[in-house]
């Protein structure tokens, strides 16, 4: 029986995905930017990524349930294809990314005297395994994950409150809109989650649109208090901090318990860990749409370990990474997979159901 | 071993091969003796009946004695009337000697066998073709009593017992409404064993128990030694550190998950009856929970609950703060700790495997010795050498209040205490290796592990994950039975939910 999997944990899935990313931003990455610069770009992440779902609302309203992968197959099997590989070297990037991000923050706050061969490959290894138990499996653990996260976010903020000063807040645009738009562009681009929609249309059912929308507010809302609340108690040193947010958790004590920071940090990798475990069911699901079912059983062990060695070797460049990801690869990516393919294929439906009209009316049998 | 007569003829449709019996008793008791030859229990007693040369054949052991001479024996060799035709004295025994057990017919050699072998009496006739079937089963067999294990405050005294026929009883004692179905299989080439399949009419969910029949009905094994052998043939493939096939010694346990709409499966010769499907959440209820105020029921489930957490993950979270994250713990209690630790010459998470694995060790011993010694042995193993190795100082004394707590916390699940075991273990080494973070990964596949098994089609985390409402009502809080008793609700139903979900 293949039944469709309510949209609504699909939409955890992606909360916990985007949320890893603000977990680890790079604070010292924008060293420049000032707390107000944050916060201001955060608002203009709102109004950017409501715009950026249009096409996919688009999209839902108009392919009548079917994947995108599904409806290339129906215009062109080339197409499919060709919008099938795009897709998984897309995915491919931000497992790279993530890896690459979360090997850094392994290796400089985590577990600075361990090997990050190790660890990585332990992750790596546990991915495939969750990748292997499909989409419903990943589903139902996501739901119990965001409980763990939502009460590790509940006690940073439970703990810091107190040490929440108004004083460290810088005014909103100070320095003009040049940065704040800067930094909201780039926590934009790497928001791929929103193509997964399209991608995974006929594998969920429920109110998509409404459940769309209230992940991107529900987001903002909690990237929103992680970012205001580190920037009110760490204040502009916070930006010169290579993972602020880790940072802010550093001062974070229960009772007696003082430097909860590894708790804080342990709930954090459950995130890494689906994040990883989606990307990699989401290429083998690439796969196996646009190709061959078949082909899932080994697209994922070989782009882990592809990944992995991937990773370890970048980690040696991380500098150069760091700079390569601020250039507009990330943007151009999400521009075609989020905004380009959610518009192009109902377009190119269209006309192609215009030219078929025509051609059967041109076809018609003369009348005697 | 079973008895009932009316399924063994049910059991001509399925034989393969079938032989019928011959008029000659000389052939037919030349047939039986070939399979029975090398038996010392197989009896064959000789006698006339109505003028005619009869044999009583039966295992020695199986039959009651008593029984055979009051239903059988007795009733027809009191009529003393001779018949002119061997036939019409088989058709008079079969229809008019009121035998006070049931009674049946065997037409083929197979069917003969299958009945002696299990404790039915047969009468052959010289002259006729086929043989009288009497259910007289006399076999020793234990008592009910109390449940071994599912221990509980409230709740009957009465356990289910090994014999199949017995439990079946039980269960009609409870469940009188009418509704409760049983329908029994043989599985097993060598054991015969007869499985009864136990449903609700018009609770259970008719995909779900078609299901469970073509899964029963592929099993192919030579011996049913217990209950345990069937349950990897019912689960969803794959491997899964949890069961997803429950088990209870109880039958008001078992009676009321039928009443929830599952299946349950008794198995001849073990008193641990089946459930299926079973959720996870399970694990963590009790019949006490349902006799109770549900504030207590609440208290009893989040303890259960604590203690499956503590049990599985404080030994590792133990060793992966001393080594990698010290500075969690507060000042004064980790001196303490430092001290202790200092003193031991071995590190932490090697320290820690071994205890544990003495304590298994322990736990294993006293479960296998006798009664009388199996309490020496625990004393011995746990003040003796959980004493002299913290005297000795070769474990520390927090290490050794770790264990005590890890032990005192699997007795509180035992139901799900094996698995517990060794996560335990993995837990300590991945703490050890990797600290902290090394547990959450760990604690991430094994959620993804328990996530992903469905058994049935039924996902083993229902009703947390997917939510549904109505089965909030009895997972952590236990709402008052005025509540619970107004709508049911059946997880067995989740694939008939979703069905209707979709647009």
């Amino acid at each position: 029986m293949n039944t469709k999997t309510n949209c609504a944990y699909l939409f955890v899935i992606l909360f916990l995905c985007r949320l890893f990313v603000s977990f680890t931003y790079i604070g010292s990455h924008i060293s420049t930017a000032t707390t107000g610069d944050n916060l201001a770009s955060l608002l203009l992440l709102l109004l950017l990524m409501l715009l950026a779902l249009l096409p996919t609302v688009y999209y839902i309203r108009t392919a009548d349930g079917r994947g995108t992968i599904t409806a290339a197959q129906s215009l062109s099997p080339a197409l499919a294809k060709g919008l099938t590989i795009g897709y998984m070297a897309a995915y491919l990037l931000t497992a790279f990314a993530t890896g690459l991000r979360f090997e850094l923050f392994a290796g400089t706050v985590m577990l600075p005297n361990t090997s990050p061969v190790w660890f990585a490959g332990m992750i790596f290894i546990c991915c495939i395994y969750g990748a292997s138990r499909g989409f419903p499996t990943l589903c139902r653990s996501a739901v119990l994950i965001l409980g763990l996260i939502l009460a590790a976010v509940a006690l940073i903020v439970f703990s810091l409150g107190e040490q929440f000063k108004a004083d460290n807040m810088s005014p909103l645009f100070f320095d003009g809109m040049e940065k704040p738009f800067g930094i909201a562009l780039y926590s934009l681009s790497v928001t791929m989650e929103i193509s997964t929609v399209p991608l995974l249309l006929d594998k969920i059912q429920g109110n998509i649109e409404k459940h769309l929308f209230l992940w991107a507010i529900t987001l903002f809302t909690v990237i929103a208090l992680l970012v205001g609340l580190s920037s009110g108690v760490l204040g502009e040193f916070g930006n010169s901090q290579f993972f602020p947010i880790f940072s802010m958790t550093v001062l974070a004590d229960f009772g007696v318990f003082q430097r909860i920071d590894a708790l804080q940090t342990g709930v954090w990798t459950l995130c890494v860990l689906l994040k990883l475990c989606f990307l990699f069911w989401l290429l083998g699901e690439c796969a196996a749409q646009g190709f061959h079912e078949k082909t899932r059983r080994f697209v994922v062990p070989l782009a882990a370990v592809g990944l992995l060695a991937a990773v370890l070797f970048a980690s040696r460049y991380m500098k150069d990474i760091l700079t390569l990801f601020n250039t507009p690869l990330f943007f151009t990516v999400f521009l075609l997979i989020t905004v380009a393919v959610p518009l192009l294929l109902p377009l190119g439906a269209k006309i192609q159901a215009g030219r078929s009209k025509k051609y059967h009316r041109t076809n018609l049998p003369a009348r005697d | 071993m079973c008895g009932d007569a009316m399924s063994l003829l049910k059991q001509v449709k399925n034989t393969e091969k079938t032989t019928p019996l011959q008029k000659s008793l000389t052939d037919n008791m030349v047939a039986l003796n070939k399979t029975f030859a090398s038996s010392f229990d197989f009896k064959m007693k000789k006698t006339k009946i109505g003028g005619w040369d009869a044999v009583y054949v039966c295992l020695d052991g199986m039959c009651s004695n008593q029984e055979i001479f009051l239903s059988v024996t007795n009733p027809i060799g009191t009529r003393a009337a001779d018949f002119d035709r061997p036939l019409a004295l088989y058709e008079d025994i079969r229809d008019r000697v009121s035998a006070n057990v049931q009674q049946g017919e065997v037409l083929t050699l197979e069917d003969a066998v299958q009945a002696v072998l299990t404790g039915n009496l047969l009468l052959f006739i010289d002259g006729v073709d086929r043989a009288l079937l009497f259910s007289v089963q006399g076999f020793p067999k234990h008592a009910v009593t109390d449940p071994q294990s599912n221990m509980q405050e409230q709740g009957s005294h009465e356990g289910f017992v090994d014999s199949y026929k017995d439990n079946a009883t039980l269960l009609r004692r409870r469940l009188a409404g009418g509704d409760l179905c049983m329908e029994n299989l043989t599985i097993g080439t060598a054991s015969r064993t007869q499985i009864v399949v136990c449903y609700m009419r018009g609770r259970v969910e008719p995909s779900k128990l078609e299901e469970v029949k073509r899964r029963l009905h592929a099993i192919e094994i030579d011996n049913v030694s217990g209950s345990g052998c069937l349950a990897p043939f019912l689960e969803p493939k794959g491997w899964h550190f949890f069961q997803s096939v429950g088990s209870t010694e109880r039958p008001d346990v078992f009676c009321a998950k039928l009443t929830e709409g599952k299946i349950g499966i008794l198995v001849d010769g073990t008193p641990h009856a089946l459930i299926l499907p079973f959720l996870f959440i399970e694990n963590f209820h009790t019949l006490d929970d349902y006799l109770k105020r549900p504030y207590y029921a609440l208290f009893l489930r989040m303890i259960k609950l604590l203690s499956f957490i503590t049990g599985v993950f404080l030994p590792g979270v133990y060793v992966a703060i001393l080594v990698y994250h010290p500075e969690i713990i507060p000042d004064s209690v980790m001196y303490n700790i430092v001290t202790s630790k200092q003193q031991t010459p071995f590190p932490i998470m090697a320290e820690s495997l071994v205890i544990h694995i003495i304590y298994e060790i322990v736990r294993e011993a006293g479960l296998r010795m006798p009664k009388s010694v199996g309490h020496t042995v625990s004393i011995v193993g746990a003040l003796i050498i959980g004493d002299a190795a913290v005297t000795a100082k070769l474990i520390s004394a927090p290490m050794l209040i770790i264990v005590a707590l890890t032990a005192i916390t699997s007795a509180v699940i035992s139901e799900i205490q094996d698995p517990v075991c060794v996560l335990r273990l993995g837990f300590i080494i991945v703490g050890g290796m990797f600290g902290i973070y090394g547990i959450f990964v760990g604690a991430g596949v094994l959620l993804l592990n328990i996530c992903s098994e469905s058994p049935l089609g039924v996902p083993f985390t229902l009703p947390v994950s997917p939510l549904r409402k109505e089965g909030q009502r009895d997972v952590l809080i236990r709402r008052d039975w005025r509540v619970l008793s107004r709508k049911r609700y059946n997880p067995a139903l989740f694939e008939q939910e979703e069905e209707e979900k979709q647009p």
